[in-house]
């Protein structure tokens, strides 16, 4: 028994945590492992020939348009967001502070909102159409598409690119120009290098970003892994196909993140920029003119015209009467579960956050990063996961709602885990010791002492939780009981019928929404630049 | 005309109201090293910035080897000046080599590999060649930062307390070091630090900078012998400042008694002046004709740096502080007798 106390504690390096904790944490992991270990086994348990056959007569096809879209939207935001962050962080451009809040509104519209708003514009009986006669561009076609993802998805390597240029040193500029080195040779042989990592991890990102999203790849009407394993499923029924497509994307999944980990390892460097002169902008002189219209056009086709044409349409769809009492209906299903995904992420984020803190390990580790899968899965595969394993030993959750917002919660855990871990590691581990030696109970320590204390991390991550949700498309389509229609659900059905002015109204809701997390997004900005957290 | 010559130069940033430079002239010969000394903030690593051509300036010109390089209405780019700097984070790019460092100074050079080992041969960095400036000591860095300047043999070194960022163990033989170089290639340095020891034993020339003006510049002989105002004269090593009335050519009278002059005083009779004399300049003896308490002592093994009051009826105690041999052995309440001399007619000011 002694020897058995012993390896316990050895694991848990001396501070093992109460059962209950253990419990939580255990069981959330596993159920949340749950639907990916589901989908490998049943692709596992596949036929041979049926391997075979997907391998031959759609990967390559489907590996290629995967990679060439995902390739392609990275580098036109790597492009874009490298120009935009070298104006505002090094020129004298004029509104620069504006300018940085400006170009990460464009995070409000999920891309399946963009997308939709870019079919009203040039889709094939689009305003163009009827405007001029003709479309002017394909919107189907795989520049746009990209072109069109690009518009949404910039302003995540933008932010980081523009963040790692403001960290950088003025006097290695200054010390360049001493050399003798006019400013293209100090731009392209000293800072592009410097940002490179930045660049590759914003790239990782988009190229992710792409790989996982379902719903603006689906409306404009390309196929890549989660839009061809979605309708594999739900138009085929074929679930041993889907979960043969499922395992390959995780696979590449990992792979990437191997690969990304390997080259950030490489392009690493260490600045240490003892004095962080603030950099003397760069006169823009004739370039202005170009920089400006450059800005414009980002700024018309990434928040103008998408906002514009929602708010025009959503307009109409009143005047003819398409929004009544039944938009309250799907924005009261919405809404039943968002909060009811908040509410759980909220209710298990804390332990899981307080395990992290407080009981450091690596089967904590190993717990912890499995909560956080999430993130980097794609909403489909946990989908897709859930429907196998409710249709097969749960029956009896078949249809409900209860369903919906559970897959919701585990899908969107990280986002609140994120925040809730931000205000736990600020939280000095005198706070609970003092507590726990006045003889408290656990329980009453989590929720009498840390919660208090952590709770607006934990609301800031409900929040986050629940707009989320409300956007979220793919789980909801797959998982939700017939004719349970959310927002987001009535606007991808409106959009597949060509009713765009009824898709219009939910769009507007879900965007106005969105301004909640991008507020905490740059704010949360903000306080890394100060140096604070 | 000097060969660095900076001309009634001002200089207002945007955002203060007051001008960190205020018409000041300064002219350095070639293969000179000048040091430009003072408290931080006093505008020292502005002037160089404005010489770098990192920071442009209201009015005023500088002039290098006879042509204008900066004034009001002309400006040349800092690549086109070729004056070197050092900065005091030494500035080097972290995503290159140290060799790759040096080499960036030449450019497309055609000799550039073959000049970029030579200086790193002739300054010890040869072997560390390879290594990027995180896997380099203080030290190293220094040099690789210094090499990187000089390679191009710019006119004008600048060095912006280039030894700050070293640990003192370190410093002295790194400066000792860099100093042999420079004096080796004959260079011309313009060297900022606020570190007055430093100063006096690097410098041809020290210019003392304080409120954007050049207070004094002279050799470091000079400024510690001969300050020009009462501002040098107090912030070049320790002083007991005293005030006192002109009784006649070489007398002096304060609270403590008279003091004589060796020097015939260059003010009137009755004139009320300070006047400072140096720790070392007190000579300790039986039977002085001043005497103190010793108030602390700060032993060094080879001196007592010690602080003595003079208890006067019905006055302040005056405190003074003196240098006494290491082998006498003084402590706190002990009674000291001394005498005191004013060394120079540059030691005395008039006080207005």
């Amino acid at each position: 028994m002694n020897f058995l106390n012993r390896i316990w504690l050895n694991i848990w390096k001396g501070k093992p945590p109460s059962l209950t904790l253990l419990f939580i944490n255990l069981s959330s992991a596993c159920i949340l492992m749950m639907p990916l270990i589901y989908i490998l086994s049943r692709a596992i348990s596949s036929p041979w020939e049926k391997w075979s056959v997907i391998f031959r007569s759609r990967i390559p096809t489907l590996l290629w348009d995967t990679i060439s879209l995902a390739l392609t939207v990275a580098l036109f935001t790597t492009v874009i967001g490298v120009i935009l962050s070298w104006l505002t962080e090094y020129t004298d451009l004029a509104f620069k502070r504006y300018m940085r809040l400006i170009f990460t509104l464009p995070l409000v519209f999920p891309p399946y909102i963009g997308a939709l708003t870019y079919i009203i514009i040039f889709g094939r009986r689009g305003v163009m159409y009827s405007l001029t006669g003709s479309s002017i561009i394909d919107v189907f076609s795989f520049f746009s598409v990209a072109f069109i993802l690009s518009m949404f998805t910039f302003p995540y390597t933008y932010l980081t690119i523009s963040g790692s240029m403001r960290r950088i040193s003025g006097n290695y500029e200054e010390a360049g120009r001493s050399c003798g080195a006019p400013y293209s040779t100090i731009f392209m042989r000293v800072l592009l290098p410097l940002v490179k990592p930045a660049i590759l991890s914003s790239s990782m990102i988009i190229i992710f970003y792409i790989m996982s999203d379902f719903g603006g790849v689906a409306m404009l009407r390309y196929t890549t892994f989660t839009s061809s394993i979605y309708f594999q499923m739900i138009g085929k029924l074929d679930r041993s196909g889907a979960a043969i497509l499922s395992t390959l994307l995780i696979v590449f999944g990992f792979l990437l993140l191997a690969l990304k980990a390997q080259i950030l390892k490489k392009v690493s460097f260490y600045q240490s920029p003892k004095s962080n002169r603030i950099k003397n902008p760069i006169k823009l002189g004739k370039l202005k003119a170009l920089a400006w219209i450059f800005i414009l056009f980002i700024i018309f086709f990434s928040l103008i015209l998408p906002l514009s044409t929602l708010t025009i349409w959503s307009i109409k769809a009143i005047h003819q009467g398409a929004v009544g009492i039944k938009s309250l209906y799907y924005i009261k299903n919405s809404l039943v579960v968002s909060i009811g995904a908040v509410l759980i992420t909220m209710t298990l984020s804390l332990p899981i956050a307080y395990m992290k803190y407080r009981h450091p390990a690596k089967i904590t580790s190993v717990l912890n990063n499995i909560c956080h899968l999430g993130s980097i899965v794609p909403g489909i595969l946990l989908a897709l996961g859930i429907v196998f394993i409710t249709n097969r030993y749960l029956t009896f959750m078949v249809g409900s709602q209860l369903i919906l917002i559970i897959g919701h919660s585990m899908r969107f855990i990280p986002r609140n885990l994120q925040s809730a871990e931000a205000s736990m590691s600020l939280i000095p581990p005198a706070l609970d010791e003092t507590a726990f030696s006045l003889g408290k109970k656990f329980s009453t320590v989590l929720y009498k002492v840390i919660l208090p204390t952590v709770s607006p991390g934990v609301l800031s991550g409900g929040a986050m939780v629940l707009v989320s949700s409300l956007k979220e498309l793919p789980m909801t389509l797959m998982l939700r009981p017939p004719g349970y229609d959310t927002l987001s659900v009535r606007l991808w059905l409106s959009a597949s019928d060509g009713f765009y002015i009824n898709a219009a109204p939910s769009g507007l809701f879900i965007v106005l929404a969105s301004i909640i997390p991008l507020y905490y997004l740059v704010k949360k900005e903000k306080v890394k630049e100060n140096g604070i957290s | 005309m000097a060969y660095l010559e900076v001309r009634n130069l001002s200089k207002k940033y945007n955002t203060s109201s007051d001008y960190v430079l205020k018409r000041l002239n300064l002219s350095i010969e070639k293969g000179e090293f000048v040091t430009l000394l003072g408290k931080s903030g006093c505008g020292k690593t502005t002037l160089l910035r404005v010489i770098c051509g990192f920071e442009t300036h209201n009015k005023g010109e500088i002039w290098l080897k006879d042509r204008i390089i900066s004034s009001p209405t002309i400006w040349i780019p800092p690549e086109k000046r070729n004056i070197g700097i050092v900065f005091q984070d030494y500035a080097l790019f972290p995503n290159m080599t140290a060799w790759d460092n040096i080499a960036f100074a030449l450019g497309k050079d055609k000799n550039k590999v073959s000049e970029t080992d030579k200086i790193m041969k002739i300054m010890s960095l040869y072997d560390i060649r390879n290594h990027y400036p995180h896997q380099l000591s203080g030290g190293q860095q220094q040099r690789v930062a210094l090499a990187r300047a000089l390679i191009r043999k710019p006119d004008v070194l600048l060095m912006d307390e280039p030894f700050s960022n070293l640990d003192l163990e370190i410093r002295e033989m790194v400066r000792d070091e860099t100093l042999k170089i420079l004096k080796d290639i004959g260079a011309t340095v313009v060297f900022v630090t606020h570190d007055q020891m430093e100063a006096l034993s690097i410098s041809d020339k020290i210019a003392i900078l304080e409120e954007g003006k050049i207070q004094q510049i002279g050799s470091p002989f000079e400024i510690y012998n001969h300050p020009k105002n009462m501002f040098v004269a107090e912030f070049i090593g320790r002083v007991n400042m005293l005030e006192g009335t002109v009784v006649d050519s070489y007398a002096l009278s304060t609270v403590l008694g008279s003091v004589v002059s060796k020097e015939a005083i260059p003010y009137k009779e009755g004139a009320k002046i300070k006047f400072m004399i140096r720790p070392e300049d007190i000579r300790l003896k039986k039977d002085g004709k001043f005497t103190g308490t010793v108030i602390k002592t700060n032993y060094q093994g080879s001196l007592y740096d010690a602080l003595i009051a003079v208890y006067i009826p019905y006055h302040e105690p005056i405190y003074i502080r003196i240098l006494a041999p290491g082998s006498m052995n003084i402590k706190p309440g002990d009674r000291l007798s001394f005498d005191m001399n004013v060394k120079s007619k540059h030691h005395m000011f008039l006080v207005n």
